[in-house]
């Protein structure tokens, strides 16, 4: 089943997502061209990027990996990008990963940041130890040269046990999805709000292997489309015993960050909602859902803290999605899971989404966000029909977080609404 | 007393062809279509020979964003700046991209 946002998407969306990614880029590049070649940081972006000038649009958005895209974005909405020494060859390092296959033979790319660093080339499993400085070599399709402070090393990267093996692995030898858990500057946002699970990724790519495969005998269409633009997952420590952290990022469209302990239905459930996310990313990218109000923000059901109306519309849309992926899930008997607890886990989100588009100002959204709103409500009155519930009953843990949300934030308590005559939020 | 005269310049066969890959559709959904092409026909054009494709463009830009279809603005503004960007740079070559 197709979101609202996926259907966007699907009609002219991604058309226009995709024309931003590579105008982005090759505005980059075109300075690069006119980068002075004197030795500076700016003479190795010149370089480098020089590399990708004879790759089409369409090898360029193939091969291109949501760290790559990622640091174009950092680089274009710098100034003085030609003096950003450590963004350009982040760049440069992601842009090598991502095109290596594409690539001519011989092609290479130096690397120098100003600082000894390791170098991390996530698309091909490579970590280099740090360095000052290095310049990366495609030999052939398989043989990566690495000529490091001074010293050279072959790597055959068809060969698992090389020393260089970074932390990732291919869930399926079929499929495009890896998990990966390299905490590095170059492929992660910058205010992370997460750690990286350390250990054996195996079993947690085992159990993303099997989420995947639940989700498509649950709803093909949904699986189709999570394959299609979710190809890194990454696991998270959990922060505490019964707190599992998941995100995904603005710019990292492409990755979903979710709890390692997860499994079954509530990984198929955390993917979904990770996935819709992204999905909503990539739409913001080029359209505008909401109206310019900086200052202004809301209470979610989901969150202790207050948010701004594309973030709470961005609750509604994941937790809406989650909910037709319950029923959906239902729906299905060759799956076994616990299927009263997500019953009554949909109708607490069910109860959430009423009151979450309760505190969304209807003339802050643009269209596309009332559009986006109005499916939304659609599927929560259907919701509200099948599940029967009445408008009037909220489960105590929603009235409690509500009550609490107003006790720690008293500035926003003004653009607080609440149900009409349903019981009031309690402590 | 003289009679001021309004000329209103015709729009260039690129830019007349640009405007009409707009779609604005009901939901509000709004974006170039063809948009890499444009942007790749458009990197081959020598700046200043077609500037005043870039400027046309530019102005476009500007009637979007006033009308509130920013997606549409920013994509425009996206296309004029491949040319006035070389326009701006006296040194820098204006052939070709």
């Amino acid at each position: 089943m197709k979101s609202i946002a996926g259907a966007m998407l699907d009609q002219g969306g991604w058309q226009a997502y995709e024309g931003r990614l590579l105008e982005r880029l090759w505005e980059l590049m075109d300075e690069a061209r006119d980068a002075p070649a004197d030795g500076s940081s700016a003479d190795a972006f010149r370089q480098g990027l020089g590399e990708l000038e004879g790759l089409e649009a369409s090898d360029l958005l193939v091969g291109g990996t949501p760290f790559f895209w990622m640091n174009v974005h950092r680089l274009y909405g710098s100034e003085r990008r030609g003096a950003q020494a450590q963004m350009i060859r982040d760049l440069l390092m992601t842009g090598f990963d991502a095109y290596f296959q594409a690539l001519p033979k011989g092609a290479g790319v130096t690397l120098s940041g100003g600082e000894r660093r390791t170098l991390i080339l996530p698309k091909l499993g490579v970590v280099i130890p740090a360095v000052l400085q290095a310049h990366l070599r495609r030999r052939s399709s398989h043989i990566l040269e690495v000529e490091a402070d001074g010293s050279r090393h072959t790597l055959d990267l068809s060969q698992h046990s090389h020393p260089w093996r970074a932390r990732t692995l291919k869930i399926s030898a079929e499929g495009a999805e890896t998990v990966m858990a390299v905490p590095d500057a170059a492929l992660m946002a910058s205010d992370v709000n997460g750690i990286f699970a350390e250990g054996d990724l195996r079993p947690f790519a085992q159990r993303v292997g099997q989420a995947l495969q639940w989700i498509q005998t649950i709803d093909g269409e949904l699986c189709a489309s999570i394959h299609k633009l979710i190809h890194w997952y990454v696991p998270l420590n959990m922060l505490s015993p019964s707190l599992h952290p998941s995100y995904s990022e603005r710019d990292l469209v492409g990755v979903v960050h979710m709890s390692e302990a997860y499994e079954g239905i509530r990984l198929c459930e955390s993917i979904v909602h990770e996935f819709h996310h992204n999905e909503l990313h990539a739409l913001q990218c080029t359209q505008e859902l909401t109206r310019n109000d900086p200052g202004a923000v809301f209470y979610s059901p989901w969150r202790p803290d207050p948010r701004t109306l594309s973030g709470l519309l961005h609750a509604l849309h994941t937790f809406c999605a989650v909910v037709k992926f319950h029923e959906a899930a239902e729906a299905v008997r060759e799956i076994d899971f616990d299927r009263p607890g997500i019953r009554q886990r949909r109708a607490k989100f069910c109860q959430m989404l009423r009151i979450g588009m309760l505190q969304v100002p209807a003339e802050n959204l643009t269209p596309l966000g009332s559009r986006i709103l109005q499916a939304i409500e659609a599927d929560v009155v259907h919701q509200e029909q099948v599940l029967e519930l009445g408008k009037g009953t909220i489960l105590e843990a929603v009235r409690a977080h509500a009550h609490t949300w107003r006790q720690t934030n008293p500035d926003y308590v003004q653009n607080f609404r609440w149900p009409e005559g349903a019981p009031a939020p309690v402590g | 007393m003289e009679s001021a005269e309004k000329s209103e310049e015709a729009l260039a066969p690129q830019v007349r062809a640009i405007l009409d890959d707009v779609v604005i559709k009901e939901d509000g959904l709004a974006f170039v279509n063809n948009y890499v092409d444009w942007v790749m026909t458009l990197r081959k054009l020598p700046a200043k020979e077609h500037s005043r494709v870039f400027v046309q463009l530019a102005v476009l830009a500007r009637q979007f964003s006033a009308a509130g279809c920013k997606p549409v603005a920013s994509s425009l503004a996206s296309l004029a700046r491949i040319g006035l960007g070389r326009l701006a740079k006296p040194k820098a070559p204006d052939g070709p991209r």
